[in-house]
Parts: structure tokens; C-alpha cells; sequence
């Protein structure tokens, strides 16, 4: 394994990037944009839309940076501030319907595993709105945990709850999405 | 709900599959970077600024000092006008004509009489007579602008004059000469006098001074009477070091120690058909890989661009096994016949940084050796390194599996560039199928040359290198893999 990275951790990154290193902004955003993007598409299902909203979510960063004060992992601050990034553009109406589209992504490709790859985007698309019909608190609470790859005790803190009422949140997700899926299928 | 459901519910959400970010996300967001986080244009306005400020400051401070040292020198011009009026004065007086004013002072010296007034303006005597007017004025431009040059010139020619070289010197000799190098290397005072600016009155201003000392280049170009032009920019030696040490007419065969060499697969191809196999010393797998990579789809739009995507392993998926692809492109440019390939960049290296947390073992399929620096990447050049990785199980999304960094200086401004590309754990999630066709090639290309050495398989190689000729019948190479696949895979 080679050496350090020149930030080698998240606090250095930070204060390069307050005095005004755009090699470190530009460095948190290598560091950063796939892991958002991955969340905001597993939120939103929609690769051309999560690739805005991400664009969303770091020009929302640059202007909250000065307030950001550390308590926090750089990334799950990130998810915060997609998450609502997400939250906002689906209350706007005019693009609601989006949601309800088929995601051309994922279209699969003409292999022969097209048929198992159609059957994975189906489900994937079946969860994803099941998720998005989970009360506030439960829904931000998976996704995070889940999608956005936080743990409990991140969730946590971001909450300023207990990670005893995380993981009791993410227990009654996982009976009400059950209930949700089961409803769809029947 | 049971236990195997809420199981059953866990994995799918944390095993959804997501897609690739699109090509050009990052560049996008990185060009919101706001201005304030981009401090060069202020520290360029403050290096001017201070830059400005200290122009003024030392052209005031030399303008003070310029006046101080006229004043300084004109004043004993004064006193010895005023002391020759007065001496006049004497003269008209006394009836005796008046003594010279060295016969005077060796008079007054040898009978220790005088009285300090006197000696004073004796003293002020001989300084006007032992030193011309024209000397304590500022110096002749010609001079000053020669420095140690001209005075170097000077001191030839006297002793070309002589016939001899001078060792030792006449104290008064050696004073004016201490007085010209003072003069020199201040830019304050002149170093000799020019017999035509003997009665010239003192400039008004003083000139802005010379270098301090000039470059051993620039002295010796200055006593050859050659040197008109400042020393060479930073960037024009960097473009000459780099057609001096580095270039070449021939494309390159290997770059940051990996072989790019086309005849490699050219042979292996030759041995193929002829019906036999090659040796596994002869598969130069560098070069099978780089056969396949090939150019980028799109020219770079920079002069060097990196490109860096991982996929699970496209054959071998024992375990969870993924293949980190890592090109270098630099721009193309059309060439004459016999011309030389331009550098686009010297002192390029690239760094690779694993994750440990992230990856059990990784291997550099071709090499066991670490790439080395690039003294001067040419353009024209497309460089694909594979990497093959063995993650740890439980990878999430966000995590790192790897950082990819190419460091260059750039021969158009000099300046140092760094591009990064991170790889997480999402970036391998996916299928391998949904790799770009680059990578898929390039992967493909690197597991038949694998097998090929290995004297086994080649089947599996063959049925997907047919899957991408068919998707892109264009690509002669998917073609060519899917033929000699088949042929060491039947075998």
C-alpha cells in the first residue's frame, strides 16, 4: 500500500478547503460524488436526475461550509444535505410524475442475463417506492442507513436521538415496508 | 414477520445495484466551486499589489539615495570653488606667483606648519586636482549598464596596453580600481571616467540600477560582445531538455514501464495461425492489454487525461474479485513524415493508493514492478495499466477501495497538475457488463493473455469478446480477441 493521502483525514481536508485550497474542494468532491450520487439514485431511481440533484447538493455544501462545525462526518453532512436536496424536489409537483417513470438506466443490456437483470430492476424499483411511502422519520433513517451507507450511530447523532431509537425506527421500517410489499404484490 | 424475511429484506436493500455516475459529473461540480474558495485570483492581485508597491518603494528609496550621494559629492565642488576664489583672491594680493597645489601640500607636509584650516583646504585641493570633475558625477550609461563587464573590459585593455599582467598594482591605482568595483557593484558611481562626459553636468536622475552581478552565461556572453537578449524562460528549457534527453521518431514501446508495443499481438497472432502456440515467455501481457485498451473512444480534451473504472472480474469470480482499469491518453497530434512527437508533459508518475480496509490483496496483471516516472509523455500515447483486486467481504457503498493520482508538469505553463480519481465500493457493485467497452476489452483482452501463458481456458473468453464484436462491429479488435480466443480456448 503506498503512502498517505496529503489529507489524510477528513478535519485536514476541511481546513484546507476554509482557507481556500480548491485542490482540497476539488479533492473532497473525488472523494465524495459517487457515494452521493449512489444515494441520491437510490432514492430518486433516476440516474440523469440524481447526477443534478448531486450537482444540487455540493453547490448547497459550498454555500453551508462556513456553518458546518465538524460534530458530524464530512460524508454524512453530504447525505444530510442531499437527502434534502431530494426531499425538495420531489415536493415541488411539477416534477412528481418522474418518480413514477421507469428508469431508462435500467434498461438491460441484450445478454443473457437480460431476463434475471429486468427482474432485479423490477424489484429494486418496488423497494425503492415502498421506502418512499415510509413516514419522514423511518424513511430518512434507512435511506441513510442503507443507501447512503451511514451507521446507526451517525444517524444517531444527526438525529440527537439514541441509537436505541434508531435501530427501533429501522424496526418498525422493516415491518411497514413489509406490509407495503406484501399489498403491492396481492 | 420471520426472521429469514427480515433477512430477505436487509439484502436487497443494501445490495441494490447503482449505476455509474455519468462521464463529466465531477467536472461539473467541481466548476461550482465557488470563487471564494478559489484564492488564486486574490493572491494574484496581492502579489501584484505588493509587487507594485515595492517598485515604488525602491525607486523613492533610490531616488533619496541618488539625491543624497549628488548633494554628498557635489559639496566639496563647492568648497574647492569657493577655496579657488579665494585663492584668487590671494593671488591678486600677493604679488609671488601661486604654487602648484601638490608642491604646496609636500611643502606644508615636509615642515608640518599648517594649521588645520589650511590642511583642510589643501586636502580639498588635491582631491580636486588627483580626481576629475566629471568622476564624482553619476556614471556614464555605458559603463553602468556594463558593470563588471566593462570593468573587466577596462582592466584587458590596460593590460593589453602594458604587454603584461598585472600583479601587484600602485596603491592609488588600486584605490581607483576599489572605487570602480564599489562603483560597479552598487550602480552608484561610475567605475572610470569617460573623457567625454568630463565637463557634463550630473545627470538629473540616476538611471535605474544594474543587475547585481550577471549570470557566468550572461558575463561570458557580454565580454564576447554577443549577449543582447535577457537568459532563456523557464518553459522554452523545458521544452529544449525534453527534445534533447527524451524524444524520439519512433512511437513509444513502453511508457511508465509498461509495454505498448502492437507487434506483441501481432506475433502471438502469427504464431496462432500458423498453428502453433506461443511460448508463455513470448505473451507480453502489458502489451496484450494495451493491444485491446487502445485509444479512447473521444480524444482527450486536455493535453493528458486520466481515466479511471473498476467491474467485478469479467471471468475468474471466485470470490469477491474486482479489476481496476487505469489509462493515461494524451492529446493526438498529426505528424509530418520524419517529424517528431511533441511532449505533452514531463516528470509524469502515477500513484496508486490502495485501501487496505477495503482490499485483501491486489496484483498488477502484467507486471509484477511498479510503473515508473514518465521523464517526458509525448503525445500520441494511450497507457492502460489492470489491476486486479481481492476485496474484503462487507464492502459498503461509500467506502474507498482505491485513489489513483497522475502527477505532471505541463510543457505548455510549466506548472504542476494533479488529476484524481477515487474508486468506491459502488464502483464495483455492478456488473461487468455494464462496463465500458474500453474495459470490458482491455479486461477480457488481459484475462485470454493470462490463459494463454497459463496453456489452459480461452473458451469463456472467446463466447464474451463475440458478445462485444457483436455490439460493436466496428471495433476490429473485439473481433480479433473473439478469433484468437477461440483458437487457444479449442486447443
Amino acid at each position: 500500500m503506498s503512502a498517505s493521502t496529503p489529507w489524510s483525514d477528513e478535519r485536514k481536508l476541511l481546513d484546507a478547503i476554509r482557507t481556500g485550497d480548491t485542490a482540497a474542494a476539488e479533492e473532497l468532491v473525488e472523494r465524495t460524488y459517487s457515494a452521493v450520487f449512489a444515494s441520491v439514485y437510490r432514492l430518486c431511481g433516476d440516474r440523469d436526475l440524481a447526477a443534478d440533484l448531486t450537482q444540487e447538493t455540493y453547490q448547497k455544501a459550498w454555500a453551508a461550509l462556513s456553518r458546518f462545525n465538524g460534530r458530524s462526518q464530512l460524508f454524512t453532512w453530504l447525505y444530510r444535505i442531499a437527502y434534502t436536496t431530494f426531499l425538495n424536489h420531489v415536493r415541488r409537483p411539477r416534477r412528481m410524475t418522474s418518480l413514477d417513470e421507469p428508469d431508462s438506466m435500467d434498461v438491460p443490456d441484450q445478454t443473457p442475463g437480460a431476463e434475471e437483470l429486468l427482474s432485479d430492476a423490477e424489484e429494486a424499483e418496488r423497494l425503492r417506492k415502498a421506502v418512499m411511502q415510509l413516514p419522514e422519520d423511518l424513511r430518512f433513517t434507512v435511506t441513510a442507513h442503507f443507501w447512503g451507507g451511514l451507521p446507526v450511530k451517525e444517524i444517531a447523532e444527526i438525529e440527537d436521538i439514541t441509537t436505541v431509537a434508531i435501530r427501533k425506527r429501522l424496526h418498525r421500517a422493516f415491518s411497514l415496508l413489509e406490509s407495503l410489499l406484501d399489498e403491492e404484490a396481492t | 414477520m420471520n426472521s429469514k424475511r427480515r433477512a430477505d429484506l436487509h439484502r436487497k436493500l443494501s445490495m441494490g445495484a447503482v449505476p455509474r455516475p455519468p462521464d463529466g459529473l465531477a467536472e461539473r461540480i467541481k466548476a461550482d466551486i465557488p470563487a471564494y474558495l478559489r484564492p488564486d485570483a486574490d493572491r494574484e492581485r496581492f502579489t501584484w499589489s505588493v509587487a507594485f508597491t515595492m517598485r515604488v518603494a525602491a525607486s523613492i528609496i533610490l531616488l533619496i539615495t541618488s539625491a543624497f550621494v549628488t548633494l554628498h559629492l557635489l559639496e566639496p565642488d563647492t568648497q574647492t570653488a569657493i577655496s579657488l576664489a579665494a585663492k584668487q583672491r590671494r593671488a591678486k594680493e600677493r604679488p609671488a606667483p601661486p604654487q602648484p597645489a601638490v608642491e604646496r601640500y609636500l611643502q606644508r607636509r615636509a615642515g608640518e606648519t599648517s594649521s588645520a584650516p589650511a590642511t583642510e583646504e589643501v586636502r580639498l585641493e588635491i582631491s580636486q586636482d588627483a580626481m576629475p570633475a566629471a568622476a564624482k558625477v553619476n556614471a556614464p550609461r555605458d559603463a553602468s549598464r556594463n558593470g563588471l563587464a566593462g570593468q573587466k573590459k577596462a582592466k584587458t585593455q590596460e593590460e593589453d596596453k602594458d604587454g603584461l599582467t598585472v600583479v601587484a598594482e600602485a596603491p592609488a591605482r588600486k584605490d581607483e580600481r576599489e572605487r570602480q568595483a564599489l562603483g560597479a557593484t552598487s550602480g552608484m558611481f561610475a567605475p572610470e571616467p569617460a573623457p567625454a562626459m568630463a565637463d557634463a553636468a550630473p545627470a538629473p536622475a540616476a538611471p535605474p540600477p544594474p543587475p547585481m552581478v550577471a549570470p557566468p552565461e550572461s558575463r561570458a556572453m557580454a565580454q564576447a560582445g554577443r549577449m543582447s537578449a535577457p537568459a532563456p524562460a523557464a518553459s522554452s528549457s523545458l521544452v529544449t531538455e525534453a527534445l534533447a534527453d527524451h524524444l524520439s521518431l519512433a512511437p513509444r514501446t513502453n511508457v511508465f514501464g509498461i509495454s505498448v508495443d502492437p507487434q506483441v499481438f501481432q506475433n502471438l497472432k502469427s504464431t496462432l495461425e500458423r498453428g502453433s502456440r506461443p511460448a508463455a515467455t513470448a505473451v507480453d501481457l502489458d502489451a496484450v492489454i494495451n493491444y485491446f485498451a487502445g485509444a479512447p473512444a473521444r480524444a482527450p480534451r486536455h493535453d493528458v487525461s486520466l481515466e479511471v473504472e473498476a467491474s467485478p472480474a469479467p471471468i475468474r469470480v471466485d470470490g469477491d474479485r474486482a479489476v481496476i482499469r487505469v489509462s493515461v491518453d494524451t492529446a493526438a497530434v498529426a505528424l509530418a513524415d520524419r517529424g517528431s512527437i511533441p511532449p505533452v508533459a514531463r516528470d509524469a508518475r502515477i500513484e496508486i493508493d490502495i485501501n487496505s480496509n477495503s482490499v485483501a490483496h491486489f496484483r498488477r496483471i502484467g507486471g509484477d514492478e511498479a510503473l515508473s516516472p514518465e521523464p517526458a509523455l509525448l503525445r500520441n500515447v494511450s497507457v492502460t495499466a489492470l489491476y486486479e483486486l481481492e476485496l474484503k467481504p462487507r464492502l459498503q457503498g461509500s467506502q474507498r477501495i482505491a485513489t489513483v493520482r497522475l502527477r505532471y508538469r505541463s510543457t505548455t505553463d510549466g506548472r504542476e497538475r494533479v488529476i484524481t480519481r477515487v474508486i468506491h465500493g459502488n464502483d464495483v457493485a455492478g456488473k461487468w457488463t455494464r462496463a465500458s467497452h474500453r474495459h470490458r476489452l482491455a479486461s477480457l483482452g488481459a484475462v485470454w493473455g493470462e490463459t494463454l501463458r497459463e496453456s489452459s481456458g480461452g473458451a469463456e473468453v472467446a463466447e464474451r469478446a463475440a458478445e462485444l464484436a457483436s455490439q460493436d462491429p466496428a471495433d476490429t479488435r473485439a473481433k480479433e480477441l473473439a478469433n484468437v480466443a477461440s483458437v487457444t480456448g479449442g486447443r
